[in-house]
């Protein structure tokens, strides 16, 4: 008996492990065949969104997109929101989405951070995507996807689908189609970030140390470095009896270069490669010019001296909060639209939040750029495809369109909660409602939170955020707006133009071209390479990394495409 | 007579037969249960091997692995490989940072098996072993957190020890000659319980007899470790050489992911670092299977080798 017990409990495991594993196995090769001949149908015509005879519906919710509960599965990142009390969370907006659209949604939810690493396991993996999916920040990814057939063209149908995108961002930027169409005149992805974005990486000071110092905010890179050694030179700022001040400190390298990288002429558009096209539509890459060469070297002078983080290297995004949440740091190189939480991080800014205890710094100017110049991102990014298994791509299609650009939608994500935050008047336009005693809103200027799908600035975020506490946010944007000049470089396309082998070259060269670029960068920084001495391997060394083919794959990029 | 002899051997044929039948019966269990580690590498070791065609192939996301629209492209990956300005730093890395773990913690293992074998209160070694081989069950993760915390430039205790003797600062972390000793240092750490378990198992074995017969000769616990322990554990001591010789190309890639940074990969990437990152994070999925594949091969060949010459410079062999 306690054999034959044995026996199946044995039998069982066999049985549940097969059957785990055939689950996890690769598809069988009836199933591939299954898939190419998938891949080869044309992407199927649209289904009309569901038209009834009576379309009384329609009158009684504008917003609706059908007249049954449709269910779409989506997958994104996580919002950084999650965790705010409302109205800074963005479930609001979510159940507002559901209500005014009638389209629910299931999420799969995947870390930021890991993002581009899933996603690009999920394409690999032949499972079947999800209705709508997140292509996180590589844009290759993306094109790659399309190309192979698995998102669906949206180019044909996009002025019939995207009407509210397309009136939306060509207020913004007439070239935008242009930009997210490939060589072949498809689009896989729209974007919902879009240019110009008003919250960029800048130098963010510590109020409290400046005001002890009697110092003023720096305006040249000589000015800056008066600073930084004035406050190394006070010593214990914090008032904490130990010798923990961080003089100047950012959450990488790479978040220095758009506040330093303009004062030495660095262009510093936010990108996978380091490749800019100067006035004369030369291409060039960044990594090896004389200006990153200048400012390299300024840098590990401050590394030497003891100004700049001695972690700058090893760095994370919550490692700085942490710094700065322990009153540790002067100057940090951040989104200035962290000025405002940051300063609330302080213990000063914990006792009293109403008061700005981190200004957002000027941008700087050098012997090498002696105009005041901000970073633009004239980019899009945040591109969200539709799986050409999707049953109904339009309704799809339809509900981002909702999502990124509906006039109410805007609204919602701009204002908050319609009754906690604000409310329509007779006009409808939105009536911002006080916060309560002794507290702000506490709204994310980068939308509502961080909604985990794509999403834009507005003016309207503006606005709502100038009604409270961040007014000195805005007024500093539009300070910085009159007074500084903003890069007048022509980019090099992000995810459209590139064709299928120009794609390919990418993929082949970028990764190991920055990691190399990373690589000596840090160490230039640090102090183990010399930039004038190995300066030149290190130049030899990208370019046997695949620097100058890049090049003249972006030249050619940039050539079909301006 | 004859028939009486046939009937006979008919019958010790059917006894036989039946002892035989009887025997299997009882042992089906056991047959059953080699099933499941048998299915556990059927499917999850050797099917999903027929993968690695994508390796000769410009295989892109959504691709079938094996069908006739698949775009095949000889070595073109491997000479992609081997044409890449870094790949001599790849194996470099790869073989140091293996050679340098086996040289280091193996005879570390030994030595503690040996050491923890010397104690004489039983208690006291049990104590020992366990405490030393909960860290192995602590997560990489947790594991790299925790170098992070104590290794810190800016708060980590060794530089604040280092800092209170009156020296300067190390940044750890961030330099490049740092990073080997932190990796096997750490790993040392970690593993040497585990390791030194199979070992401790090993000498455990050992007959008594030997040890008492030592003693009536006035033998020392130092000639009897050199003179019994060591020769009697010499098998065991090969076959976990080899089983390590075996898997000298691969570097487990999540730790050393974990703990470099751009300043360290210089002596830190990898084989196994570089093809996550060419195909999990560029989509060069052919690339990394070029790679895995090669790994594989020379860490087979590697095995067979090192296998034949301990065979016969010690009689001992996995084979």
């Amino acid at each position: 008996m306690k054999k034959l017990t044995a026996l199946l409990l044995v039998l069982a495991m066999s049985l549940s492990l097969v059957a785990c594993s055939a689950g996890a196995t690769a598809p069988t090769a009836a199933s591939e065949e299954k898939v190419v001949e998938e891949k080869k149908e044309e992407v199927k015509e649209a289904a009309p969104v569901e038209e009834a005879a009576d379309e009384s519906w329609k009158e009684e919710h504008p917003g609706w997109l059908c007249k049954d509960k449709t269910t779409f599965t989506v997958y994104t990142w996580e919002g950084e929101s999650s965790s705010y009390l409302p109205p800074s969370n963005d479930l609001f907006f979510w159940k507002w989405m559901e209500d005014y659209t009638n389209v629910h949604i299931e999420w799969e939810v995947a870390p930021y951070a890991d993002f581009d690493t899933l996603i690009a396991a999920k394409l690999a993996s032949g499972e079947k995507l999800n209705d709508i999916v997140m292509m996180g920040k590589q844009q290759q990814t993306t094109l790659s996807a399309g190309q192979n057939g698995m998102l669906v063209d949206l180019a044909p149908h996009w002025n019939d689908w995207f009407s509210n995108v397309e009136t939306y961002f060509n207020n913004i930027d007439v070239n935008f189609k242009g930009i997210i169409t490939n060589s072949d005149n498809t689009i896989y992805a729209v974007p919902g970030f879009a240019a110009p974005q008003q919250n960029r990486i800048i130098l963010l000071f510590n109020t409290l140390w400046m005001d002890k110092l009697g110092l003023k905010i720096p305006e040249t890179v000589e000015e800056f470095e008066a600073v930084l050694r004035a406050m190394k030179e006070a010593g214990d700022l914090n008032g904490n009896g130990l010798d923990d001040e961080i003089i100047f400190t950012a959450t990488d390298v790479e978040w220095l270069l758009p506040s330093i990288g303009t004062a030495f002429g660095v262009e510093t558009i936010e990108s996978a490669d380091f490749y800019a096209a100067g006035a004369d539509g030369v291409v060039y890459p960044e990594y090896t010019t004389e200006n990153m060469k200048a400012m390299l070297g300024w840098l590990n002078g401050l590394y030497e001296e003891g100004l700049l983080d001695p972690e700058i290297t090893t760095n994370t995004m919550d490692i700085v909060a942490e710094k700065v949440t322990a009153d540790r740091v002067g100057v940090v190189s951040m989104y200035s639209s962290f000025a405002g939480s940051y300063g609330n991080l302080t213990s000063a800014g914990q006792a009293d939040p109403g008061k700005e205890y981190y200004s957002i710094g000027k941008p700087l100017t050098s012997k090498w750029n002696s105009t005041p110049t901000m970073t633009m991102y004239n980019n899009y990014s945040r591109y969200a495809g539709i799986a050409s298994t999707c049953e109904n791509p339009e309704l799809a299609a339809r509900w981002l369109d909702t999502l990124i650009a509906d006039p109410e939608a805007l609204i919602i994500r701009a204002c908050g909660e319609p009754g906690n935050t604000f409310e329509f008047d007779a006009n409808h336009n939105p009536v911002y409602k006080p916060a309560p005693e002794g507290q702000a809103w506490s709204i994310n200027p980068l939308g509502c939170g961080q909604i985990p799908m794509p999403h834009i600035q507005t003016d309207l975020q503006l606005n709502f955020s100038k009604s409270y506490d961040q007014a000195w946010y805005v007024d500093s944007y539009t300070a910085n707006q009159v007074e500084y000049a903003t890069w007048k470089m022509a980019s090099v396309p992000k995810l459209g133009g590139y064709s299928e082998e120009e794609t390919e070259l990418r993929n082949l060269y970028q990764a190991d071209l920055k990691a190399g670029w990373q690589e000596y960068r840090n160490k230039f920084i640090t102090g183990e390479l010399d930039t004038e001495a190995d300066w030149d391997a290190y130049a030899k060394t990208l370019s046997a990394l695949g620097m100058d083919e890049l090049t003249r794959c972006y030249q050619s990029v940039y050539n079909r495409t301006h | 007579m004859k028939k009486n002899a046939k009937t006979q051997k008919g019958k010790a044929t059917r006894m036989r037969n039946s002892k035989r039948l009887a025997k299997i019966r009882s042992q089906i269990p056991y047959w059953v249960m080699l099933l499941i580690p048998l299915a556990f590498f059927l499917l999850v070791r050797y099917w999903p091997m027929y993968g690695l065609a994508i390796a000769f192939q410009d295989y892109k996301i959504g691709d079938p692995f094996i069908s006739s629209e698949s775009r095949w492209a000889g070595f073109k990956w491997f000479q992609t490989l081997f044409r890449n300005p870094n790949f001599p730093r790849l194996v470099r890395n790869t073989l140091a940072i293996n050679i340098l773990s086996i040289l280091i913690s193996f005879p570390i293992s030994i030595a503690f098996a040996l050491l923890l074998n010397e104690i004489r209160f039983k208690k006291l070694r049990n104590l020992t072993a366990n405490i030393s081989l909960l860290p192995y069950f602590i997560s990489t993760v947790v594991i790299v957190a925790i170098i992070y915390s104590v290794f810190s430039v800016d708060d980590g205790l060794v530089n604040m020890v280092i800092q209170k003797l009156g020296g300067k600062k190390i940044n750890f972390l961030a330099e490049s000659k740092w990073f080997r000793p932190l990796y096997i240092g750490s790993g040392i750490w970690q593993n040497t319980g585990f390791n030194a378990v199979v070992f401790t198992a090993a000498i455990s074995g050992i007959d008594p007899n030997l040890y008492e017969a030592a003693a009536l000769d006035g033998s020392t616990r130092l000639k009897n470790i050199f003179h019994i322990t060591i020769p009697c554990i010499l098998p065991t001591i090969i076959i976990m050489l080899l089983l390590r010789i075996g898997n000298i190309m691969t570097v487990g890639y999540e730790k050393i992911i974990l703990m470099y940074t751009p300043s360290t990969y210089e002596v830190a990437d990898v084989l196994s670092t570089y093809a996550y990152r060419a195909g999990l994070e560029n989509q060069k999925y052919s690339l990394s299977a070029a790679i895995s594949l090669i790994n594989s091969v020379v860490n087979v060949v590697l095995l067979v080798s090192a296998n034949k010459a301990t065979k016969k410079l010690s009689g001992s062999s996995l084979w």
